[in-house]
């Protein structure tokens, strides 16, 4: 659907896509990276190491999200079986 | 017990035969002192006062140019991809009052965007009550299969002629409230810019990880 009255910024895009909703937990995936140049740019006094470091600590923080979710389900999958 | 010299420290078993000196008192580790308001000074104020409004340009003023894009263009990024997704509705969420509050540390997208949203309520509210007015009616008691069917597809088709007219009333409250999180993320980085500035215009010394790396490598030399 197009609706031909969206205006960016002032309507969501779920108008424009609705079906954006089902991929909705890609959308981490900026913000990881995101948060992750802010805090390395704070603390890097060479700035030429930054792409680097700022990879490398995107890369924790969704390896640990990836790894508390896996623990999370496979926790709730053995507590529902043996409740 | 040896220390790191290889020296005895052990108390002997036996009394000394002459008297010890008496002890030196030992100096206090020196902590760095803490740092008068005055050290800012005023253009270090203003500083603080411009990282907040303009995400970035604190840095600037300070020199720190390169800095200053990287935080201006990421926290700014950061905002508009917030407002792209979720509009308007992403800002001050009111089950939420938790992200205005961070929002509004992203300094100007939200004292400018807190203002069309607030002018837009109005709007938002009166189309709301439009589409709940003209909206085809539930079925009755006791419908037949047929009717239900007929009365369920007029309600959608209704409800798409009116999203198609009206975006605003589109409804994705995942995608809304990572809009809002988007945005007041961005909120807390620009504070975490604005203690970085601090830092720097103070020149107080940060105990980073690479300062700690260092020093105990120097530490083993």
């Amino acid at each position: 659907m197009m609706p031909l009255a969206f205006t960016p910024f002032i309507d969501p895009i779920s108008a424009l896509f609705p079906e954006m909703h089902a991929y909705w937990l890609w959308l981490v995936v900026p913000l990881v990276i995101a948060i992750s140049l802010i805090y390395r740019t704070t603390r890097h006094s060479d700035l030429k190491s930054l792409p680097r470091a700022v990879t490398l600590m995107s890369c924790q923080i969704l390896l640990v999200m990836v790894a508390a979710a896996v623990l999370l389900t496979l926790l709730y999958t053995g507590l529902s079986r043996w409740l | 017990m040896t220390d790191s010299a290889g020296s005895d420290l052990t108390p002997p078993s036996s009394p000394p035969a002459a008297p010890l000196p008496a002890p030196q008192p030992v100096p206090a580790p020196r902590l760095p002192a803490p740092l008068p308001a005055e050290s800012l000074g005023p253009v270090g104020y203003l500083a603080i006062v411009l990282a907040w409004m303009v995400p970035g340009l604190g840095h600037f003023m300070v020199g720190q140019k390169t800095r200053g894009l990287i935080f201006a263009l990421t926290i700014h990024g950061l905002f508009v991809g917030g407002l792209l997704l979720g509009g308007i509705k992403a800002l001050s969420p009111p089950e939420q009052p938790i992200w205005t509050y961070t929002q509004f540390l992203s300094g100007w997208p939200m004292l400018v965007f807190n203002k069309v949203a607030r002018a837009k309520e109005a709007e938002i509210i009166q189309l709301k009550s439009d589409y709940q007015a003209d909206r085809p009616e539930e079925w009755k008691s006791n419908p037949s299969p047929e009717e239900q069917a007929q009365v369920q597809a007029q309600r959608i088709a209704y409800g798409k002629k009116n999203l198609t007219q009206h975006p605003l009333l589109s409804y994705s409250p995942k995608i809304q409230d990572v809009g809002a999180v988007y945005c007041g993320i961005a909120g807390m980085l620009n504070l975490l810019v604005i203690f970085d500035l601090l830092l720097r215009v103070t020149g107080t010394p940060r105990d980073s990880g690479e300062n700690k790396k260092s020093s105990s490598k120097g530490g083993a030399k």
